[in-house]
């Protein structure tokens, strides 16, 4: 157990509030002091709010001291992805378009998690509504990675990676739409879920494609993710998309054996259809060693080539975000920022029936995955090709250029989880991803638990957040 | 790879979304739009009228 509390886990602090040794205020006053010292480096929030969040410290310390504790959530500093609306505080899209917008109410999420007592610190870096990034010319600076200043974070939930991970906050919510939970989950060494689609409202979060999108939670483990999960998952009649499926106890599998688990690994994604750099291969095939010293049987599944799934995800995000920016296209490009705009506006040449042509594909995709998964319990395979780049070395189109790894489970809706599996040999963050079958975020959420603790891979945090208090005090 | 467009054809496509380009922008995005069209083009069906899949919708709300 660590002596600074910014680098526990949300399971740990909780259960340290339970036991009176540590408080919330403690708790938050440790991570709006390690935001204080770090953030004109990392760049992590847009907006933050130290006042706001002590308060809500000191309201849930008051109410634990009580014998009032909401959930394992009540007292633990949370972070927001700059799309989530918040009732008073600005709520921007990291766009000058919404640079002065300023919510009237909470997203479904956000107010969730007011209910379940988390201490709201502020509203984290995003790429452009999602999809714009990483950009230089927005209105505030772009997120940088802790484990190497220089690189970027991946995104578009950039800020929530790098806060995680740095651990100036213990969860942040992130959205994802073709990978942008993952991505940053991914490149930051943290654990991430996408969630199977409906199970998380998205009322009140700034859309980018909505056929697509998916809100979920970010943290330094997949146990933590899943008690976010509790208290995030339900039915909410402010999303169309919104599913009505019981909802589980998703802590409840966590720490039981996993052997006997039925893992299929899709290899030729990143061996073959985008092909992963060698310390992303070796990741995953270490990864798969430790499954089978698990217990679990793997074999290998092979589904339909990711150019497939890129080709309907791609279409699918670009006619349904155009249709949502195509008047603000049209009247005011100028406050957007430069990748945002482009690559929202190519959507616009695109023709009714490519849009007709990309769901029909969908349906029939899932049909094909329902199929290939039937043998199997869970899914594994890369989390991204590559670690976290320079920050200046991104190109601009690649995600046209190559097909995304996440994508697959946008398209299919299917749960998916990135957590950290070890580190290249400059000390850069790979990972793998686990998918689920629909509604079944508690079985994935179990093996990434488990996977964490056999290969103790949550062990190791970027130095920037080790050594923050004697940077601070010199 | 992907076959590029000409500026004639792409100046077709552009004027239907009444977007305003400027230059630099109209040739950045004819130079990426056959990215995006290669995707599309994936997706244009072979099938014959009465093997079409429906793309449908639900109307419980």
């Amino acid at each position: 157990m660590t002596s600074d509390p910014t680098l526990l886990t949300i399971a740990e602090a909780s259960a340290l509030f339970e036991s009176r040794k540590l408080s919330p205020v403690e708790l938050t006053k440790a991570c709006i002091a390690k935001t204080e010292a770090l953030d004109r480096t990392l760049s992590s929030y847009i907006t933050f709010t130290p006042e706001t969040a002590l308060e809500s410290a000191k309201d849930a310390e008051a109410a634990l001291m009580g014998g009032k504790r909401l959930s394992p959530l009540h007292g633990i500093p949370i972070g927001l992805k700059d799309i989530y609306d918040t009732a008073g505080v600005a709520t921007t899209g990291h766009s000058r378009l919404m640079r002065d917008r300023v919510p009237a109410e909470d997203a479904t999420t956000v107010a969730k998690l007011k209910q379940a007592g988390s201490v709201i610190t502020g509203k984290l870096g995003t790429w452009e509504f999602a999809i714009g990034g990483p950009s230089f010319d927005l209105f505030h600076p772009i997120a940088r990675n802790p484990w190497n200043t220089e690189c970027q974070t991946g995104g578009s939930s950039s800020g929530s990676g790098a806060a995680v991970a740095a651990g100036l906050v213990l969860g942040a919510m992130g959205s994802d739409t073709g990978g942008s939970i993952r991505s940053p989950s991914a490149l930051c060494g943290i654990s991430g879920i996408k969630p199977t689609y409906g199970l998380v409202s998205r009322k009140g979060v700034l859309p980018l494609s909505q056929s697509l999108d998916h809100a979920g939670p970010m943290a330094w483990t997949s146990r933590d993710c899943a008690i976010m999960l509790q208290v995030l998952a339900g039915h909410d009649p402010g999303d169309p998309a919104s599913a009505q499926e019981a909802i589980p106890d998703y802590t409840a599998m966590l720490g039981k054996p996993v052997k006997g688990m039925k893992v299929g690994v899709v290899r030729h994604f990143y061996e073959k259809d985008h092909v992963a750099t060698d310390s992303v291969r070796a990741a995953v095939e270490t990864s798969l060693e430790a499954f089978r010293d698990m217990g679990c049987i793997v074999s290998e599944i092979t589904l339909p080539p990711l150019i497939e799934f890129a080709a309907v995800n791609m279409v699918i995000m670009s006619c349904e975000a155009y249709s949502i920016h195509q008047k603000h296209l049209i009247e005011t490009p100028e406050l957007y920022g430069e990748i945002c705009r482009d690559r929202v506006m190519l959507g616009s040449l695109l023709s009714g029936s490519d849009y007709v042509n990309a769901q029909k594909r969908r349906r029939e995709l899932c049909a094909e995955v329902a199929a290939a998964m039937a043998g199997v319990d869970v899914l594994v395979t890369a989390a991204s090709p590559f670690p976290a780049q320079k920050l200046g070395d991104v190109p601009k189109w690649l995600m046209y250029d190559k097909p995304s790894i996440t994508s697959p489970f946008n398209v299919t809706g299917l749960p998916a989880l990135a957590t950290c599996a070890g580190f290249d040999a400059t000390g850069m963050p790979l990972s793998i991803q686990i998918v689920g079958k629909p509604f079944a975020d508690a079985l994935f959420l179990a093996l990434g638990d488990a996977y964490e603790v056999a290969t103790n891979s949550r062990s190791l945090r970027p130095a920037i957040a080790t050594g923050w208090g004697k940077a601070a005090a010199a | 790879m992907t076959e590029p467009i000409t500026p004639e054809a792409f100046r077709v496509l552009v004027d239907r979304t009444r977007l305003t380009l400027t230059a630099t922008q109209f040739d950045e995005l004819r130079n990426a739009f056959p990215k995006l069209e290669a995707l599309a083009a994936r997706l244009r069906t072979t099938r014959a009228v009465a093997d079409e899949p429906a793309a449908i919708f639900s109307p419980k709300v």
